[in-house]
């Protein structure tokens, strides 16, 4: 792929109102500029997003100049002293714009910058949330509602080449995406015994022509159900163990949906984008510090600790070929990392 | 100061994935060239979980016509689903492929249009080496002139001492269109190295 050069201003305001004692309101805008530069290739496309014509731009050329303004707006009503609602609206327009595979193969993430064809990503999200401790301060709880808008979203055509191909925009398809979800949270802030519960109940989907009919699909990255708990316990002076569960839905992806066999070789073939699902990911962590000496110049420790402790497999790829056994056969071959991976630290640090 | 001691491992398993049946779909490969080749395979896909087997589709009936001359009836050579017809393909004529296919429940009418490009010729078919990840690869490489007039595609098919050597090549004169290009057909395929290779 072609380097590509870019420059970046931004101008940001931004203020706090205390309307009243009870309502604090945050307001601010954010104005972009996006300048892509020389030297390099640039593109016109068809509908069919054919190359009709190439513009070579020299070093340090203007190729387009994007100005956006990214307003927002939060306002935090306070209830009483130990709870309060929030309220917030605000716009982001991101130039760097994460191309992902939806294959079930070995991650082949891009980042690409904007171009003349692919336009700044504009995402509005509006968020409601309550705030409330707890037990006389002791727990924090939390719970929040977003829905976000998003204008120019990018995803590979069917049947892509993705590897081979200069012209990348010639491969992509744009369209509108949406992602809406519902988070809870509570906290133990004091005591012994801390710690933190969260979880996410999201949706994250693309609506691009071209791509599963027009409709509604899932992004790679939907997840719809996040989870983790952290637990931290000081069990003496010098012992401290943690602990802590990560849970997530797996990837959306697609799967081949059959084979059929062409100039004699085995192929696979697929409908339905991201309507898979990778195996979902979790995971225990465990940990225990021992404190070997804390003197005015110095502190050690000993930190020892347990990554993926019950020896999760859990995905990092999954690929799809003719079995190696069996040539008559195509089989499904998970490819996982790291099952407990225990270590031992010792952390020294002058005071 | 840390000092840290790890275990890395990766592991690969073959997983049973839940992989939804779909209505099974025809397949049609046609070749037509200038040389008397004219044949056409008409096969079905298969579930994923399926053994692998050409699964031929026999009793179709297929035509082809040059620029809506009478049609040539392509006859079935075995019963793997495989038609063929004695005809021959000339440079810069459009040709008429129709399948007409009746199943248990309907009738499947399928009909595809293409026309012979002009034939571009190799300037030179040579071997070359290039350092890839730290190893020196041999690869076939092709000079040659794109034709002026934009839409041409080209397909590379390369043999390794005599065995078919999977990668598909193929690459469109969008970016290169009416220039003297040189491909080089690396293979990422490690069941294969390059020592005498011809195309």
């Amino acid at each position: 792929m072609q380097d590509r050069y870019s420059w970046e201003n931004a101008l940001f305001a931004t203020d706090t109102w205390k309307a009243a004692p009870w309502l604090n309101i945050t307001y601010g805008a954010r104005l972009t500029s996006f300048a892509i530069l020389g030297e390099g290739d640039f593109y016109e496309l068809d509908g069919d997003g054919n190359v009709t014509d190439t513009l070579t731009y020299s070093k340090g050329q203007l190729v387009k100049n994007y100005v956006n303004l990214e307003p927002r707006l939060a306002a935090s009503f306070i209830i009483n002293p130990s709870s309060s609602f929030k309220a917030s609206y605000v716009r982001n327009v991101q130039n760097l714009h994460l191309m992902s595979n939806s294959t079930t193969g070995f991650p082949t993430d891009k980042w690409l910058a904007s171009t003349n064809i692919i336009k700044p990503e504009i995402a509005d999200l509006v968020a409601l949330g309550w705030y409330k401790n707890l037990a006389g301060n002791q727990l924090e709880f939390s719970t929040e509602i977003y829905y976000k808008k998003m204008q120019n979203q990018i995803d590979y055509r069917t049947g892509a080449d993705v590897f081979t191909n200069d012209a990348i925009e010639s491969q992509i398809l744009f369209g509108v995406g949406r992602a809406y979800g519902w988070e809870v949270f509570l906290k133990k802030k004091t005591g012994k015994t801390t710690g933190w519960i969260s979880y996410t109940l999201a949706k994250t989907e693309r609506k691009i022509e071209g791509i599963n009919d027009g409709e509604w699909y899932n992004a790679r990255q939907d997840r719809t159900h996040d989870v983790a708990i952290v637990v931290n316990h000081q069990l003496s002076r010098r012992w401290n163990l943690a602990a802590n569960w990560i849970y997530y839905t797996g990837d959306a992806v697609t799967y081949p949906s059959g084979k059929y066999i062409i100039d004699n070789q085995v192929v696979f073939y697929y409908t339905k984008r991201n309507a898979d699902r990778m195996p979902s990911y979790h995971r225990l962590d465990l940990g225990a510090t021992w404190l070997l000496k804390d003197r005015k110049k110095f502190r050690s420790e000993l930190a020892f600790s347990l990554f993926n402790a019950y020896g999760r497999e859990n995905p990092y790829a999954i690929t799809f070929r003719q079995s190696e056994d069996d040539a008559t056969k195509t089989e499904a071959v998970k490819t996982s990392l790291f099952r407990f991976v225990p270590s031992i630290s010792y952390n020294f640090k002058f005071k | 100061m840390v000092i840290s001691s790890f275990l890395l491992a990766a592991c690969e398993r073959v997983i049973q994935v839940d992989i939804k049946d779909q209505p099974l779909r025809f397949v049609v490969e046609g070749v037509l060239t200038d040389d008397s080749t004219c044949r056409v395979r008409l096969s079905r896909t298969s579930n994923f979980y399926d053994t692998i087997n050409l699964v031929g589709v026999t009793g179709a009936k297929i035509t082809i016509a040059e620029d809506g001359k009478t049609p040539v009836v392509l006859n079935a050579s075995n019963n793997r689903g495989e038609y063929r017809a004695a005809f021959t393909g000339r440079p810069g004529r459009t040709y008429q492929l129709r399948i007409e296919y009746t199943d248990a429940t309907m009738t499947h009418v399928f009909t595809a249009s293409s026309t012979m490009p002009q034939k571009v010729t190799l300037d030179s078919l040579y071997v070359s080496e290039r350092v890839f990840l730290g190893k020196t690869r041999m690869m076939a490489a092709i000079r040659f002139k794109d034709p002026p007039a934009p839409g041409n595609a080209y397909r590379y098919v390369q043999r390794v001492d005599g065995e078919l050597e999977t990668t598909v090549f193929v690459t469109k004169d969008d970016l290169i269109n009416g220039r003297t290009v040189v491909d080089e057909l690396l293979i990422f395929n490690d069941d294969y190295t390059l020592k005498n290779a011809t195309s």
